[in-house]
């Protein structure tokens, strides 16, 4: 196989953002840099990644920079990365958090006298990391992009280096990591052996040296064994590196019980360190979440206990991190379990993208509107969930210095009215009350999961939600009704305020103008495409609108992730 | 164990006719491989489970990282693929990034206590 360059702006996100990486360090070379100096990194930085959002917005839709043919075939560097509409669409939203996040942190590191050029290096390396995940097409590239993000976190958990908490945040942050990647790899090792080994008795397609761990090869192998007396689908060496392979990506999404270093990771870090780890670590996990769920799809045997295994885990994750928030008086640890608790809902999403007892047009339809509802889903997030980060660095004191506790908000509505209703927004919107974006990502979400049959667990995220309500809505009356403790005359503001007006604003368009954005979805009566016919159409269908990429994000998820139909 | 990828089903019938456990001609069978890769990865979890020294800790997860290699390079020399070797030299490059900044970071912890006793690292609770 010749291996050629052609076509590879559709990875040109990754490399962007890599590159960027490498220029920001090398920019800040000297280490007496004065703040002026600092700051035009930020600005870099935000020009580099509204290039690679442009250039993943190019790839993904229309902009015909790619062969018409988006799947296995059309991909790169030996099949392992794949340049479709799938992770064009997570680099979007990546790009978006890591903007949000850098534009948080410029003033607020100055003023805790961490502003080294590094951070912004790391913030983009780990966004390139994530991104690599979402275009992966192979087990070992996923591991790559995930320790390209993991180990550019463990350093950014501990950046304020004088500060014992963001100490203990990295040791565990990094420990545990480190314990979770040894469980991905182990669970790749078993799955390259039972792939390769299930493919030495039968006739099959997959080229003689191809990747063992390539999706495309897994979904081969998968489909060409049914039939035999050992299928691989139930080779007890598969079926426990695909659950080693769950541990590991489990960690990364904070999923229940794999949940436990994130609450205090994220109170130990600094905020704008959390900001990006709470949605960018996630986004990563859950790119690689859906590709290996979505090759276990076609073969039913190799779904079933997977099924069930993610059943339990979502319905663990919603109900301990709803459960865990309420008790909760630090508001980083607060967003840190309601962040386990989105975790659950997007799984569930995750989770409908297998529908039960449906089959062939149903089915891809099903899949598809489980899709669009995830990415929805974590377009909606990365704006509410950075924008309540936002707000925390937004009101803190001038030297850096965070309220940390959430009665230290009490009476901030009368001191800052603007303030308050921004906090108000970004709560709403995370509690899933409709004027706000955040009611639509999870109506779409439960939709698709009771169009793919699974309503009890539709129905216990309901349940769990009734209880989110009660924490978000305490940050609003304490913020409304009660008398003042603190004076916030005297805010941080700067590019934090930026970032939570940009992300409130983006709540609130999201939620007044969602549902002609995602009628193609959800409309039933419509032909949904096939897994074959998807491959052909992928890059022309789905106009977008201007400047609101979160539009055109639903439909577009149709024709994500091209898996082979059996 | 003899790379058997371009005999097939014959020679996989073969060799485990007998017994997966049992050497055949001598050769260590995949098993015994697989088996090993499972203890030390066993021990791994458990010493990261059980241990308080981070630095042993970390010790514990490249033995993780080392069973996961055994396993890989054990399974490319029955299938006959390139692969597992290289996977497995991706590990170690990633496992070797790890402890630079591993060790990094429990340096500067043990700077600002003195101790780096995990029992001791919780300010954070709840």
């Amino acid at each position: 196989m010749k291996e050629t360059l052609e076509g590879i702006s559709a990875l040109a996100a990754p490399i962007i953002v890599m590159v960027l990486g490498m220029v920001v360090l090398l920019m800040d070379l000297n280490a007496e840099s004065t703040r002026a100096q600092r700051q035009r990194l930020v600005w870099i930085s935000l020009l580099g990644l509204a290039g690679a959002f442009v250039m993943a917005m190019a790839a993904g839709f229309g902009i015909k920079t790619l062969p018409s043919d988006v799947r296995p075939e059309a991909s790169y560097f030996g099949g392992g990365m794949v340049g479709d509409r799938f992770g064009a669409l997570f680099s979007m939203v990546l790009c978006i958090i890591a903007a949000l996040s850098l534009l948080m942190s410029d003033r607020y590191l100055e003023e805790k006298g961490l502003n080294q050029g590094e951070y912004y290096a790391l913030i983009l390396f780990s966004t390139a990391g994530s991104m690599m995940m979402a275009y992966a097409y192979d087990l070992v590239n996923v591991f790559i992009g995930l320790e390209i993000l993991s180990v550019a976190l463990y350093i950014l958990s501990g950046f304020a280096r004088r500060e014992l908490r963001s100490e203990e945040s990295a040791v565990k942050y990094f420990l545990l990591g480190a314990f979770a990647s040894g469980f991905l790899m182990f669970g790749t090792a078993l799955v390259y052996g039972a792939v390769g080994t299930s493919l030495l008795t039968v006739q099959t397609e997959v080229e003689k040296n191809a990747s063992l761990t390539n999706f495309y090869t897994i979904a081969m192998a998968l489909r060409d064994t049914a039939s035999t007396a050992t299928p691989l689908a139930s080779s007890p060496i598969f079926v426990a590196g695909i659950a080693l392979l769950i541990v590991g990506l489990g960690f990364k999404a904070a999923i229940v019980p794999f949940h436990s270093y994130a609450p205090d990771v994220y109170e130990g870090a600094p905020t704008s360190v959390t900001a990006f780890m709470s949605a960018g670590a996630k986004a990563g996990a859950f790119a690689a979440f859906l590709r290996v769920y979505q090759i276990l799809l076609p073969s039913e045997a190799a779904t079933g206990p997977y099924r069930s295994v993610l059943w339990g885990l979502a319905a663990a994750t919603m109900i301990v991190g709803n459960v865990l928030a309420v008790r909760q008086v630090n508001i980083k640890r607060m967003l840190a379990y309601s962040s386990i608790a989105h975790a659950g809902y997007i799984l569930l999403g995750v989770l409908a993208t297998g529908a039960v007892g449906l089959r062939g047009n149903e089915m891809d339809e099903a899949r598809s509107v489980a899709q669009g509802a995830v990415l929805y889903y974590l377009f909606v997030y990365t704006f509410m969930n950075l924008g309540a980060f936002a707000m925390v660095i937004w009101l803190s004191r001038r030297n850096g210095r965070e309220f940390l506790n959430i009665q230290d908000y009490a009476g901030l509505a009368r001191q800052q009215p603007g303030a308050a209703a921004v906090m108000a927004v970004f709560m709403l919107s995370l509690a899933g009350i409709p004027p706000a974006a955040g009611f639509f990502g999870k109506l779409y979400l439960f939709l698709s999961a009771v169009n793919s049959g699974y309503t009890g667990l539709a129905v216990l995220g309901l349940l769990t939600s009734v209880i989110g309500v009660y924490y978000y809505l305490n940050i609003i009356v304490t913020m409304y009704f009660r008398p003042a403790v603190n004076d916030f005359s005297e805010t941080l503001g700067g590019g934090a305020k930026t970032a939570a007006l940009i992300a409130a604003a983006a709540t609130l368009l999201l939620g007044v103008i969602p549902v002609p954005a995602f009628s193609p979805a959800f409309s039933r009566g419509e032909a949904a495409p096939t897994a074959s016919s998807t491959r052909s159409t992928s890059g022309t269908a789905a106009p977008t609108g201007p400047g609101a990429p979160g539009n055109s994000a639903a439909p577009a998820a149709m024709d994500a992730l091209p898996v082979p139909a059996p | 164990m003899e790379p058997m990828n371009p005999a097939g089903e014959a020679a996989l019938q073969a060799a485990t006719a007998v017994h997966p456990l049992i050497p055949v001609n001598g050769q260590v069978p995949l098993a015994w491989y697989l088996i090993l890769a499972t203890i030390l990865f066993t021990v791994g979890v458990v010493g990261v489970l059980v241990k308080r020294n981070p630095i042993v800790i970390f010790m514990s997860v490249e033995l993780m990282l080392n069973a996961v290699n055994l396993c890989l390079i054990a399974f490319g020399r029955y299938l006959g693929n390139i692969g597992g070797q290289m996977i497995s030299i991706f590990v170690m490059a990633v496992a070797a990034a790890e402890v630079a900044v591993g060790l990094g970071i429990l340096i500067s912890i043990f700077r600002s206590r003195e101790s780096i006793n995990v029992d001791e690292v919780n300010l954070m609770q709840g």
